[in-house]
């Protein structure tokens, strides 16, 4: 039995030593992320240029979404649903489902609108909802309708309206000529054979409903009704391919840096010190192997 | 004890020089983003550029009697495109700022050129532009700001002092835009 207790310490220490390591290290990334948030200035929106920028605005919804918990109208919002597992030698929450929302939104400061791609966003929100049912814990954060947020992330230029309409019609003329029974019905003279005027007409029809459908997003668009400035009709803030930092937070400049620092001080003083006291009792338990 | 101190030290090793690391790549960026937005300013200023040869063109045919007024934008545009420096860009672009401002207020006195829907077109787009200009050049002086205090700070004062960081200089308004301005009220007697 002490034996057993003695493998198990064992293991713990090893996996608690690189842990150590790996917390020493990413509180090195955080401090790179504090001293990035620190460094780079706020834009006004109308005027962001393309690549990494900061911006601080309030959250507008394209799609409102409906909380799944909270209920609540929000923009974005992630969830977490975790299972209570007990076995004879622990009792822990394992993860059953999480779901990070990413429908874009509108982020709108007093110069203008611009669109936010949440997709693969790391988040810095509050903790909207909690609660254990069923030996399961359901959590929710989420971005209010309305509600001012921080942004740092890469303006990219999204397609134009043109180019997706050009592409979308390209790809229902494919699928109709891989279609037998789409194609035979281009044939209008009914002669077998679909000539030059016929593929045409074709193309036409397809454009005209390919146009149709387009239109109310276009009118969207062109009515301002997010006040997007024209030269950010197609720009989109989201994850860069080049920097890889992407943050959303409903806190100020000032309050992320601020949990920032914790998170640093934490991860690498508590990393160096967990690394140590593990360290400390793998010596101790491979003393005691060397004098058996 | 002994591992437990060495493996101490190693942490600690790599730990300063991570932090110098973390300052040094700061810095370095810093200097690239102040760059970088001068070069986003520069970028708005070659489009009000283009804007200004088609306002010319607009106001040509209506402002027979400001020709001087119109030939100094136009000598002011052809500088800009020779200058070099950020001090020679930044001169001209507030001489030509000036420039328009005139050419925007003697317009006042061509209504048929106010209502021009081409000349009405070209002033909004000009002043988006120069609304633009201003957010950028606030945000340039905001990453200098941000770079010269840092230079300053412990222990970034130390790794600038090693790489020979000077303070960058703010775009600062010249003594024509800080000037009171002159309103006369002519009041009917």
């Amino acid at each position: 039995m002490k034996t057993d207790i003695d493998t198990r310490i064992f293991i713990w220490s090893i996996i608690g030593f690189f842990a150590g390591i790996y917390f020493f290290f990413t509180g090195f990334r955080k401090l790179w992320t504090k001293r990035l948030i620190q460094n780079i200035p706020t834009s006004k929106i109308r005027s962001i240029a393309m690549g990494l920028v900061e911006i601080n605005g309030i959250a507008i919804p394209d799609v409102l979404l409906t909380g799944p918990y909270t209920k609540a109208s929000c923009v974005f919002y992630h969830i977490l649903v975790e299972r209570l597992v007990r076995t004879q030698k622990s009792t822990q929450w394992v993860k059953e489902l999480e779901l990070k929302t990413d429908i874009p939104f509108f982020v709108k400061d007093d110069t203008g609108a611009v669109i936010v791609d949440p997709s693969d966003v790391e988040t810095d929100l509050p903790l909207r909802y909690t609660n254990i049912e069923n030996g399961r814990r359901y959590r929710e954060w989420n971005i209010m309708e309305g509600e001012p947020i921080y942004v740092l992330g890469t303006a990219k230029r999204l397609e134009g309206i043109e180019e997706k309409m050009q592409k979308e019609v390209e790809a229902r003329i494919k699928e109709i000529i891989e279609n037998p029974d789409e194609k035979i019905k281009l044939d209008i003279n009914k002669d077998m054979w679909i000539d030059e005027e016929e593929w045409r007409l074709a193309r036409e029809k397809v454009k005209e409903e390919v146009r149709k459908e387009f239109e109310g997003i276009e009118s969207n668009i062109k009515q301002g009704r997010y006040n997007i400035p024209d030269n950010l009709q197609n720009i989109v803030i989201g994850k860069g391919e080049l920097d890889r930092h992407f943050i959303i937070s409903n806190k100020s400049e000032k309050e992320l840096v601020e949990s920032y620092k914790y998170k640093i001080f934490f991860s690498i003083f508590g990393g160096i010190v967990l690394s140590l006291v593990c360290l400390k009792i793998l010596l101790y338990y491979a003393f005691k192997i060397i004098i058996k | 004890m002994g591992i437990v101190i060495i493996v101490l030290i190693v942490f600690v090793v790599i730990g300063v020089f991570l932090y110098f690391v973390s300052i040094y790549n700061g810095l370095i960026k810093l200097r690239r983003d102040i760059d970088k937005n001068w070069s986003n300013i520069d970028v708005l200023l070659k489009q009000r550029h283009d804007e200004i040869t088609k306002l010319v063109k607009v106001c040509e045919g209506y402002m027979k009697y400001e020709r001087e007024t119109l030939e100094k934008i136009v000598g002011l545009r052809t500088e800009y495109l020779k200058a070099g420096t950020v001090e020679e860009k930044e001169k001209i672009d507030t001489a030509i700022t000036g420039a328009l401002k005139t050419i925007f207020a003697v317009a006042e006195s061509y209504p048929e050129l106010k209502s021009n829907n081409n000349f009405i077109q070209l002033q909004n787009r000009i002043s988006e532009i120069e609304n633009m200009i201003a957010d950028r050049r606030e945000l340039y002086n905001d990453s200098v700001n941000i770079y010269n205090i840092r230079i300053h700070q412990i222990p970034d004062m130390i790794v600038a002092r090693m790489l020979n960081y000077q303070d960058r200089p703010l775009f600062e308004a010249t003594p024509e835009e800080k000037k009171d301005v002159d309103i006369k009220f002519e009041f009917p007697k």
